[in-house]
């Protein structure tokens, strides 16, 4: 997977972004969270529990692919109809009690 | 001042009491027949007129307060138990109502029309069926109004897929059926009331409603079906089913311990699908089961804050997931596609739907001043109160993952991301009309909550702006919009593919099916063999028969099997209801 290049615009946006980001993570210190929790009161709790949650997140999604991927047309019903009729031919007609030892 | 004003409304709302006793599903049913046999404009009318002639009835009914019951053989069935809960959920299905006739104006389909009609009916019939037999029926009409939306698809896949759906749904049902009967053997009553999980019918009406709230493993109907719905019909059903059964959740397993463990496995394991799923109308129906896991969470945990989150957030669910599922169908409409590997830089051309579409992605990610972020708050904060600390984190890592996959994901794939050459112009009027006044709830409930809250069904101290939930929420959100930065620029984000993802529906779609397909020639065989020993005219039946088996099991698809799976589900509710018979 190559690394998308950034237009300049957008480039921008996201710096704006991170400027926000970091007053988040700074207004941590000026505003004081009453909390129900102790790990709540620890500093940045909230900004690198959502950070780590996401990343772990897509990571493991990501991972889950191996197992679980499958093509577009995997439950493409009519073709399944049709490969299941080549499988179970149901035109054998030739049982007569007198071909026993048929297979 | 305005109380005074609500009281003399009241009171001249109480004049038209015999208005009020009317059950509201029988004149949803009356539009339905009426939209069958008329012309496309006077149906239309009535299908726009029906919400707020309902509404009108509605607040007569808070007026009056009726309870209308109706006697059958030896059981009397209440058809109207009115109260706050079921008031709330009547008024949220006529909104739901309403946004999806203005959003379906444009369609001349009466299969669709009737379905959505018959189907506000049923969901209505059902909020206010105060016994579980009348509840039961509302139940399965609810199945079989739905199915339509599916069906008027008309795709060759959507036959399938809605059989499956309409199996699934019957046989909730008939789960609901049993444990009513159990239920009604061992006390005598079938009031809907609480019932916990104190005997074998209690577990059988908690599967009923667990299989239509979409339960860890249950849930397989949810990714199917909506997916496969037209553009309006995803719609509806996004709105309704699911809500019905937190309803019927909230009533009757409020504070079941059980339900706070199975929620947070709702809202916890969709979300690793979501990040992968490529179909975008399935990544919402991903993100239905994780926010209906907060929803079970909320009745689970029991304690009113809790109760009232649940029910707020269903409420608030129906008008966010609904504005998503038709932006995504607005986008479905106009070009065609709907897998996000196909789509990219529409907001070129549909720069208003873009924006609506944030607006509900804000939402459902529980930004603060946009309706989703007071009642999930709620939800978080009694289950806090109440120390389940595990559940606590697991929910915390579940409003980052809604963010990352519904809040983030869907404008971004549909909207942004790379331009896929697609020029589609910007939804019929209607449309917009219809997504608008979906924002425009999001964000009237975001900014002045108390007009929700104050008709939640108890009475509670809650303050939703405080600086500390406020800056929490935005640290969670920001951060995690970070993290997708992020992993995009990295290139590390999983592209998305054409591709489907193996979950729970594989089992009967793909695995039983194949192994009875492999199995049942050899099964025969047998049977062939033996018939060669009994004589020339039994072995004539012995193949027939054989060849029967194959031909109905042996090229089995899902509908067939799961058609085995209802008989036999059927067969066993017959057993336990002679069992109970005998027992009495």
């Amino acid at each position: 997977m190559s690394k998308p290049t950034v237009p300049a615009a957008v480039q921008r946006l996201l710096y704006a972004f991170y400027g926000l980001a970091a007053c988040l993570v700074f207004a941590d210190v000026l505003i004081h969270r009453h909390v129900s929790h102790p790990a709540e009161s620890w500093f940045a709790f909230y900004p690198l529990f959502g950070f780590v949650a996401c990343v772990v997140l897509v990571f493991a999604a990501t991972a889950m692919r191996h197992i679980v991927m499958r093509p577009q047309d995997y439950y493409d019903e009519l073709a399944d109809v049709e490969k299941t009729r080549d499988e179970v031919p149901l035109d054998s007609g030739s049982i007569s009690p007198h071909d026993e030892d048929r297979s | 001042m305005e109380s005074a004003f609500l009281v003399s409304i009241l009171e001249w709302a109480a004049q038209f009491q015999p208005f009020a006793l009317i059950p509201p599903a029988i004149m949803y049913f009356l539009a339905a027949l009426i939209v069958l046999w008329s012309s496309h404009r006077v149906g239309r009318v009535v299908m726009f007129a029906m919400p707020f002639l309902t509404v009108l009835q509605l607040v007569v009914m808070v007026a009056v307060q009726p309870n209308v019951t109706l006697a059958l053989l030896d059981m009397s069935l209440v058809i109207l138990r009115v109260d706050a809960l079921s008031l709330l959920f009547a008024l949220l299905f006529n909104i739901a109502a309403l946004i999806g006739v203005i959003y379906a104006m444009h369609v001349r389909d009466r299969l669709q029309s009737v379905s959505a009609m018959c189907y506000v009916g049923s969901a209505l019939g059902a909020v206010f069926a105060g016994d579980l037999f009348t509840l039961f029926i509302f139940w399965e009409l609810l199945a079989l109004s739905s199915v339509g939306f599916i069906w008027a698809r008309r795709q060759p896949e959507s036959m399938g897929a809605g059989m499956r759906y309409l199996l699934v749904q019957v046989v909730s049902g008939l789960l609901l059926l049993a444990g009513a009967l159990y239920l009604y053997g061992q006390t005598g009553s079938l009031l809907f009331n609480h019932i916990g999980l104190d005997g074998p019918a209690g577990w059988l009406i908690l599967i009923a409603f667990g299989i239509k709230c979409g339960f860890p493993l249950l849930h397989g109907w949810i990714t199917e079906a909506y997916p496969a719905a037209t553009e309006a019909g995803a719609v509806f059903m996004a709105a309704i089913t699911t809500k019905v059964a937190v309803y019927a959740l909230a009533r009757g397993f409020q504070g079941e311990e059980l339900l706070v463990y199975i929620g947070v496995t709702m809202t916890c394991f969709p979300i690793f699908y979501a990040v992968i799923e490529n179909d975008l109308r399935r990544v919402l129906a991903y993100s239905m089961i994780n926010q209906l896991g907060f929803m079970v969470c909320g009745i689970g945990v029991g304690t009113t804050l809790a109760v009232n989150g649940a029910v707020a957030h269903a409420f608030n669910d129906v008008i966010f997931k609904g504005l998503l599922f038709m932006s995504m169908g607005a986008v479905l409409m106009q070009t065609g596609r709907i897998n996000g590997s196909e789509l990219g830089g529409l907001y070129r051309t549909m720069p208003k739907t873009t924006v609506l579409c944030i607006v509900g992605a804000m939402s459902i990610s529980a930004f603060p001043l946009l309706s989703g972020f007071i009642s999930k708050a709620m939800i978080v904060t009694a289950v806090l109160e109440e120390h389940y600390e595990w559940v606590w984190l697991a929910l915390l890592f579940a409003s980052a993952g809604v963010f990352h996959h519904a809040g983030i994901k869907i404008p971004y794939f549909a909207f942004f991301a790379h331009d896929s050459g697609l020029r589609p112009s910007e939804p019929p009027t209607n449309v917009l009309i219809a997504m608008s006044i979906a924002a425009v709830l999001c964000i009237g409930i975001g900014i002045y909550p108390t007009l929700l809250y104050q008709m939640l069904p108890f009475d509670m101290e809650y303050t939703p702006y405080d600086a500390t939930h406020v800056l929490a929420q935005l640290q969670l959100l920001w951060f995690s919009a970070l993290a997708f930065v992020w992993l995009n620029l990295r290139g590390w984000y999983p592209p998305e593919l054409p591709s489907v993802n193996l979950d729970v529906d594989w089992i009967y779609r793909k695995a039983v099916p194949r192994s009875t397909a492999a199995l049942l020639p050899h099964v025969s065989k047998i049977g062939e063999r033996s018939a060669l020993y009994i004589g020339d005219g039994f072995h004539r039946i012995g193949v027939l028969l054989a060849r029967g088996l194959v031909t109905m099991v042996g090229q089995s698809t899902s509908i067939r099997l799961m058609a085995i799976y209802l008989l036999t589900v059927l067969m066993l509710y017959l057993l336990l209801d002679a069992l109970i018979v005998l027992l009495h």
